[in-house]
């Protein structure tokens, strides 16, 4: 264990525990975009920065990344990082003023979106949360395509993406809902793709894509069979009722 | 020539290189025409050939043997095709085919100009060490190479070196990394040694992306072998067994010229399973990049390599630690690994016995802009930057007058007059508000403007931004947005403060060293040139005439009326009668500077327009 | 720390659902049984209703599926944990599950599971006739849970 001092108060955390983490355990908030507990830290949004001070050294990191190997301090809110957020969030309200989240951000930081470089309006903070997720399900259907102030998500060539299921995660962790699906009567569209949905035989509802189950199935999941993801299947819920009752009468 | 025996120990190495230099080679004349990229885009390869073809005819004549061949690049571009003639050194500038007679000539019967290289202002005053060899031998030969002591280093450090005293040699050297932060390679390399692990890796960086600068570019193709020795010195000392050389696409025979090296090495024995004999393996392979910027960048690099898209890592656990995938990695530049047989050869002593006490060694520049001669420039550390720019360079281009010199490529800084006494190395450019970068020294005149040379350099970065973190992708775009508006005359009051502001929020949160250091080329300007900012702001004016109607054209008493301006003139702004002194209507007149170049008497200057 | 197991007596339960609401009530912070993590199924015939939530199963399909950790074995309290900050809302442990067991809170866009709530679950508490109950996972209460098991597994291979 390490002794670890964040805005006065110190505790010791495993070593390699970052300093995100750290600070969260003992309720100190530290404001972060692209950071999602379940994906590989990327560290490009910039706005968990804080001040650490490795033995006199003081310099400014990423929290959501920065590993504690050593006795430091940290800093979460002093007038450098705070200087170092406000400008994060100037720089994304100025291109997301829709984006609710960023919103949120700039009322918090003071800031306001300054028309004269507001360049045309965008929803994607370009966070990568939808690709890391999307590399997270082995699904590799997304990326991110171009460089610098160009730079979007995208999928391959701008085409519908093969490898694609259609489980929409994407969607799920997009922090400020520039990714959207769509379910609309047996079909799922998203990413420029029509998925068919699988039916309940017994209720009729639409559960999910036919290629997500044929992925689960692949990954291992005993109850779908890869080789008959046409068959009629029932949705969760149908199946936990039918065999519930099943059991009922069997006992 | 000899047959290529394979190398089975140390002593076949040095039974090898007494053979080579004993096969009477040295005694030949050579004549070596260069082939690097500038001087083939000059039509080298139609001297060469023309020599060739002439040596062809009058063979049976002569006695003594006469070798004509591609040689490396000399460094003086500009003056290309340039033609050497070794053993004497004589160096022959801007030579033609039909000069094919007469340079055969002189390789047999002499030359009584004797035009050497320390006639040659821009040569005599260098110190070439890295590039001692370039120009005098062939790149693709690796016995031209062992005969100018090429792989005594590899032979000595195998023989009589442990891994730990290479690693000490190179700390004690003071070596610092030649491509950009100027980190201590020694340093770099004692950790990369410490780490534990089974596989680790040495990588060079030939990925040179700043615009002007070219010596890693020359030295890849022009003497390939020393790189190629550096590295597998570099594998023994950290105990790597893999290398890999990044060079960027737009370099082809860089390329062509590194995998020739790399192929006759290994055929030779000095690459491969048990090298010498001395159990050692390694093995270097190359990749090539896709020529973005940012791959430079070390963590970018090593993802190309790796095959994701070139963008930065968060850096907090070091290569040397955790590196290309995710082992044990040292990266150095071209020009670092060049000088690593150097110091194993003729010790760190001899190395630190020029250069400063915190920057041993030399360093290469490439120096272009506008300086009358321009190319590369091997100097010691510590040279000040009025001896590169007047000295060598020969002075500003036209008689012109010094207004700044830009170093360290597009993330560097502009340095003003006062700057010129610098003894040039890294501690004291980073102290002047630049860098040392990989070396880029673009010299300006008084007809630049320092508003648009930041315009110019963050419109760069815009373009080779990765676009991963936020501060980056769009504050270096909004920068660029307000750099532009000042140079189109739409600049504010406080645009000067926003983009100060700016640049050191810029430097404090971008992730990786292109964003921390993407707002150098704007402090530095604002720093040593805030009155042309204020110019432009304040009255819209633009005292070196680049930005578009930000000025109207003067004339002086000193014009004599040749009227050229006149009929150049757009705009009909210009009216005077022939041999008589010729007048600007101010208020026609749009700006656009066509006239300032043409005027035989420099008469014409930038003046303030009239207030509307 | 003693390891529990959840037990169910189907024959015990009246289908009045207190542990519905009691599991949403500290889950949700609301009396909905439709986010319950613990569903009461009623028979008409017979009056007879099966309580049904996560058997905690010991080689669970739902991990097997999940990709970002966000779902793994807690040995020390023998159950399959459930880390929500971690989901990403791609449903596939929902439909890895043979039983029917995790559901999709679309509100929250993140799937939901019963934790046993830490130790204390709630349900457990509030069942009044005892058709719930949270026991020491001796042999004995293990094998009883193991037959329960092994009979759903039977009644579920019958459905497909």
């Amino acid at each position: 264990m390490i002794g670890v001092t964040i805005d006065g108060r110190t505790i010791a955390v495993e070593e390699g525990t970052t300093l995100l983490d750290a600070a969260r355990s003992i309720g100190i908030k530290i404001p972060t975009l692209c950071h999602h507990d379940g994906l590989p830290p990327d560290g490009n949004c910039r706005l968990c920065a804080v001040e650490v001070d490795e033995r006199g050294r003081k310099k400014l990191v990423s929290s959501c990344m920065y590993p504690i190997k050593s006795e430091i301090s940290a800093d979460t809110k002093n007038e450098r990082v705070i200087a170092a957020r406000r400008f994060v969030v100037q720089l994304l309200i100025n291109r997301n003023p829709k984006a609710i989240a960023i919103g949120e951000l700039a009322k918090e930081y003071g800031v306001v979106r300054e028309e004269r470089f507001a360049l045309e309006a965008d929803l994607c903070v370009r966070c990568g949360r939808c690709v890391r997720a999307c590399e997270s399900n082995g699904t590799d259907a997304i990326g991110m395509a171009r460089a610098g102030f160009e730079r979007y998500v995208a999928a391959p060539y701008d085409e519908a993406p093969e490898s694609c299921v259609g489980c929409a995660s994407c969607a799920e962790v997009c922090p400020t809902g520039k990714i959207t699906y769509k379910d609309d009567g047996l079909i799922r569209k998203i990413w420029n793709r029509t998925f068919d949905l699988a039916v309940c035989r017994r209720c009729g509802s639409r559960y999910a894509t036919k290629e997500q189950l044929a992925h689960i199935g692949r990954l291992g999941a005993a109850n779908i069979a890869v080789e008959d993801i046409d068959e009629p299947r029932l949705c969760d819920k149908c199946r936990k009722a039918i065999y519930t009752a099943k059991f009922k009468t069997g006992s | 020539m000899m047959e290529t025996p394979k190398l089975l120990s140390l002593d076949a190495l040095r039974e090898y290189r007494r053979g080579v230099i004993s096969d009477g080679m040295d005694k030949v004349t050579g004549i070596w025409v260069c082939c690097g990229t500038g001087c083939l885009a000059w039509g080298s390869a139609g001297v060469l050939e023309a020599i060739k073809k002439h040596i062809g005819t009058i063979s049976a004549d002569i006695a003594v043997g006469v070798r004509c061949e591609a040689g490396g690049c000399h460094g003086q571009c500009e003056r290309g095709p340039i033609v050497e003639i070794t053993p004497h050194g004589w160096v022959y500038h801007k030579t033609r085919p039909q000069d094919a007679e007469k340079l055969v000539r002189f390789a047999l019967e002499g030359d009584p100009a004797s035009p050497t290289e320390d006639k040659n202002p821009f040569t005599a005053k260098q110190e070439k060490r890295v590039l001692s060899r370039m120009g005098k031998m062939s790149p693709t030969s690796i016995t031209d190479y062992i005969r100018n002591d090429g792989y005594e280093a590899l032979e000595k450090a195998l023989g009589e070196m442990s891994p730990e005293e290479i690693c000490r040699a190179v700390s004690s050297s003071g070596l610092r990394g030649r491509g950009g932060g100027g980190f201590k390679t020694g340093t770099k390399w004692e950790a990369c040694r410490r780490s534990k692990s089974g596989v680790k890796y040495v990588l060079v960086n030939g990925d040179e992306g700043d615009p002007g600068a070219f010596m890693d570019r020359s030295l890849m193709e022009g003497d390939p072998h020393s790189v190629i020795e550096g590295l597998i010195i570099g594998g023994y000392a950290m105990e790597a067994s893999d290398g890999y050389i990044y060079v960027r696409n737009e370099y082809p025979q860089a390329i062509k010229h590194l995998q020739k090296a790399i192929d006759d090495a290994r055929e030779l024995g000095l690459l491969g399973e048990n090298i010498l004999g001395t159990g050692f393996d390694f093995d270097i392979a190359i990749c090539r990049g896709g020529g973005a910027f940012v791959c430079g960048e070390s963590t970018a690099l090593m993802a190309s390599i790796e095959g994701r898209a070139g963008t930065p890592r968060v850096k907090y656990i070091r290569s040397t630690e955790r590196g290309l995938w995710d082992k044990p990695t040292v990266l150095n530049n071209v020009e670092t690994w060049a000088n690593v047989p150097l110091i194993v050869r003729n010790g760190a002593e001899w190395f630190r016995d020029i250069g400063t006490e915190g920057s041993p060694g030399t360093k290469i520049f490439a120096l272009v802009g506008k300086v009358e001669n321009t190319g590369l420039v091997e100097v010691p550390m510590g040279t000040t930057l009025r001896r590169v720019i007047y000295d060598i360079g020969g002075g500003i281009k036209k008689k012109r007058s010094f207004k700044a010199v830009q170093t360290g490529g597009p993330s560097g800084g502009c340095l003003p007059e006062s700057a010129l006494d610098i003894g040039i190395d890294f501690d004291s450019l980073t102290a002047a508000g630049s860098m040392m970068g990989s070396g880029g020294m673009i010299v300006m005149d008084d007809r630049t403007c320092m508003v648009d040379v930041a315009r110019y350099f963050i419109d760069f970065l815009v373009g080779e931004s990765c676009g991963k973190c936020v501060p980056c992708r769009e504050g270096v775009k909004k920068m660029s947005l307000i750099l532009n508006d000042i140079t189109a005359g739409r600049g504010v009051q406080g645009d000067v403060e926003t983009l100060g502001e700016m640049a050191r929020s810029l430097a404090d949160t971008a992730l990786c060293g292109l964003g921390q250091s993407a707002p150098n080329p704007v402090l530095s300007t604002i720093k040593y040139f805030r009155e042309e900012y204020d110019e432009h702001v304040r009255d819209g004016f633009c005292r070196a005439g680049v930005c578009r109607g930000m000025f109207a054209a003067g004339i002086s008493e000193s014009c004599v009326g040749c009227g050229v301006c006149r009929k150049s003139c757009p705009v009909s702004a210009i009216n005077g009668e022939v041999k008589r002194r010729h007048m600007v209507d101010k208020s026609r007149c749009i700006g656009c500077g066509s006239c300032f170049d043409l005027c035989p008497a420099r008469a014409i200057t930038p003046e303030r327009r009239p207030q509307k | 720390m003693v390891k529990r197991v959840l037990m169910v007596y189907p024959e015990k339960c009246t289908g009045c659902g207190s542990c519905e609401l009691a599991c949403s009530f500290t889950h949700e912070g609301e009396f909905r049984p439709s986010v319950s993590r613990i569903g009461v199924f009623r028979f008409d015939e017979g009056g007879s209703n099966v309580p049904m939530t996560c058997f905690q199963c010991e080689e669970p399909a739902c991990l097997k599926v999940c990709k970002t950790g966000a779902l793994w074995r807690d040995e020390e309290k023998d159950i399959v944990a459930f880390n929500e900050s971690k989901c990403i809302g791609c449903r596939m442990c929902v439909m890895a599950c043979p039983f029917g067991n995790i559901s999709y809170n679309r509100t929250a866009k993140k799937a939901s599971k019963c934790d046993q709530c830490d130790g204390l679950p709630q349900c457990v508490e509030f069942c009044p006739n005892k058709a719930l109950d949270y026991l020491p996972a001796d042999t004995e209460n293990w094998n009883k849970k193991r037959a329960f098991t092994d009979k759903m597994r039977r009644a579920l291979a019958e459905v497909k």
